[in-house]
């Protein structure tokens, strides 16, 4: 009974998981393609920004959760070590999210660049036993125009 | 400079590995690790089952004791003890010296039964010597034990456990304490051995019925009785109780008057009473 509860779990942590990470993707590669226009720049500290009439901060955040057969696999990858290669794409997909709804929200406010993007990442829930949990990814940056 | 968007392609941050194809590589890994652990334990017991010496076994013996029985009503004193180290004592082969010494407790439980444990702790219910009619029957139920004790059924019946708890006795002299869980918790139902391990224990017995009663008359009587029993519903608990621990059939009693006919042991004789409690 218990491996039947573990398997279903196990497939449906596959299936629905893998299809929403697909479908992600799909997403995450045509608003990238549409927001190209808009160049990420990084200055160092003792570099003039370029001139600019307005700049505003321009935060995105997102979260996204684990699924229960990256769970079990990661869990496995544990006990023998090297690469977790099935929260690669879930780190990536976060990461590319969060600056993708800073880009958004800073063309829709008519940034013409944005300077100095910067990372955070947490994790959130899951820390126990469980195992199941989500990592939350912020983007933000200087928008001006 | 001007700025010329491009898109990127190439994934770089993505490692191109199927989640199925790495899930299956590493449960393959994790499951062949387990076998090879599975299996060199099972090795490692079976060589230690045949090779432990007697102080550490006594030391395995202590760890089991102190599982089986810690809370269990155990008698170790008084009349009925004494006449069983005494009958015990009488039953000892010369091989047996090589063994740890054996001895013998008196177990408060309704339950015919009887059970050796490493370290060569034989244990008698008071449920099977109200049963006894004959010494000849109770010298049996010792001896097979004995039998038990002196092949290492006991040891080998511990299985993979006894790695761990011969471990455990070895570390103990440096005061290194494995986790409880290594170690485990042995129960009754662990102390069964295979028809071939009673069967030797069985013949073993029989060899010293023969050798000091000169018969072996009344000594499978005990085993017959409890055969009969099997008809009778009202004890079919107990004898599930008694057959986890000794498989016993029918034909395991023909078996053993066979040999008795083929060693040319006599089949009658005279039984020995019980001395009076």
């Amino acid at each position: 009974m218990d491996i039947l509860i573990f398997l279903t779990l196990l497939g449906v942590g596959y299936f629905i998981g893998n299809r929403r990470e697909r479908k992600h993707y799909e997403d995450i590669k045509r608003r990238e393609k549409s927001t190209l226009h808009i160049p990420i720049m990084s200055w160092g500290a003792k570099q003039d920004l370029p001139y600019a009439h307005e700049a505003e901060l321009f935060v995105g955040s997102v979260v996204v959760a684990n699924d229960y057969f990256k769970t079990i696999s990661a869990a496995l990858r544990n006990l023998v070590g090297g690469r977790v290669t099935v929260y690669e794409t879930l780190i990536d997909r976060g990461r590319r999210e969060a600056m993708l709804r800073m880009k958004e929200s800073a063309i829709e406010w008519g940034a013409s660049q944005v300077l100095n993007v910067r990372f955070e990442t947490s994790n959130i829930a899951g820390q126990g036993q469980s195992g199941a949990g989500a990592v939350e990814i912020m983007a933000y940056g200087t928008g001006i125009r | 400079m001007k700025y010329t968007p491009r898109e990127i392609v190439d994934e770089v941050n993505v490692t191109p590995v199927h989640p199925l194809v790495n899930f299956g590589y590493l449960l393959g890994t994790v499951a062949a690790a387990g076998i090879a652990l599975y299996v060199g334990l099972g090795v490692a017991a079976a060589q230690i089952a045949t090779r432990i010496g007697p102080n550490a076994e006594v030391r395995v013996g202590e760890v089991v004791f102190e599982g089986l029985f810690s809370e269990a009503d155990v008698i170790q004193e008084g009349s009925q003890v004494k006449y069983l180290r005494s009958l015990a004592e009488s039953l000892h082969t010369d091989a047996l010296a090589q063994r740890p010494e054996p001895q013998i407790y008196i177990l408060d439980e309704p339950i015919p039964n009887a059970m050796v444990i490493p370290g060569g702790h034989i244990f008698v219910t008071t449920g099977l010597l109200a049963d006894i009619e004959t010494e000849n029957e109770l010298a049996f139920v010792l001896a097979h034990e004995l039998g038990h004790h002196e092949n290492r059924d006991t040891l080998r019946s511990l299985g993979r456990t006894l790695v761990f708890l011969s471990l455990n006795s070895f570390l103990a002299i440096g005061g290194v304490q494995l986790p409880p869980m290594l170690t485990g918790s042995v129960s009754l139902a662990d102390l069964h051995y295979s028809r071939d391990q009673e069967q030797k224990a069985d013949v073993y017995a029989l060899e010293i019925m023969q050798e000091r009663y000169g018969h072996i008359d009344y000594s499978l009587d005990f085993f017959e009785r409890l055969t009969e029993y099997e008809l009778d519903l009202g004890v079919a608990n107990q004898l599930i109780e008694w057959q986890s621990t000794h498989p016993l059939t029918e034909s395991r009693i023909e078996h053993l008057e066979a040999i008795a006919v083929r060693r040319g042991w006599a089949l009658e004789g005279e039984p020995t009473a019980l001395p009076d409690q």
